[in-house]
């Protein structure tokens, strides 16, 4: 199981050395891409695992159901819009958050939103595309886009069902642990 | 935008496989129907 995990980037790496024999300057943008991926990742994830860790620590698990749990509604449901908006960095990041929320007893429907929003509404991602694209297209893209994870969230909620939802919530308290 | 091909086996960690097949599928086909009104309001 240990060695299992290596498997994957051996298998990449042999990947990248065949790109490299095939085409040389193919290969390295592709190793300029894996780098700089890599520093993104260096960046990012330890950041957000110190915060995860305060915010295991220092909010207490009622308050979190209290405000995104069960029984929050639409203050729950805006919350974690907030939430995810607020975010800077990839996707991936914003996994481990999810589980710390689901160990705290986040409501479902609310993590997916918090991912949907982390993706498609982060605030600093909204700046620049409202540089680059104008600010008609971001808007747009922002209106379109809020309903579809809101309705996104509510589906996925209810075809995964009650069983796979508390498995998951196993699952992610205990990663978080 | 959501769906995201390289990181799903961080994802499925997380999620399980079951729902991430489900959620990068819903994503993906989202962007366009996005991409759509998009074209249709903007072009």
């Amino acid at each position: 199981m240990k060695a299992k995990r290596y498997v994957f980037p051996l298998v990449m790496a042999a990947v990248v050395y065949a790109v490299f024999a095939a085409d040389n300057q193919l290969g390295r943008s592709v190793l300029s891409i894996t780098g700089s991926s890599f520093l993104e990742m260096l960046s990012v994830i330890p950041p957000i695992f110190i915060l995860l860790g305060l915010l295991d620590v220092w909010i207490p698990r009622e308050r979190i159901i209290r405000h995104l749990g069960e029984e929050s509604g639409i203050k729950g449901i805006v919350l974690s819009f907030l939430l995810g908006a607020a975010a800077a960095g990839p996707l991936y990041g914003a996994f481990p958050i999810a589980a710390v929320f689901m160990k705290k007893g986040v409501k479902f429907s609310n993590v997916l939103i918090f991912n949907g929003a982390w993706s498609t509404t982060k605030i600093p991602m909204f700046m620049f595309e409202m540089g680059s694209m104008g600010a008609g297209f971001a808007l747009l893209r922002l209106v379109i886009n809020i309903p579809g994870i809101l309705l996104m969230a509510v589906i996925l909620e209810r075809i995964t069902g009650k069983e796979s939802i508390e498995a998951i919530y196993a699952q992610c308290t205990c990663l978080s642990e | 935008m959501m769906v995201g091909v390289v990181t799903f086996l961080v994802e499925k960690k997380y999620l399980g496989t079951r729902l991430t097949i489900m959620r990068n599928v819903m994503a993906f086909g989202f962007s366009f129907i996005v991409a759509g009104l998009m074209g249709m309001i903007l072009g």
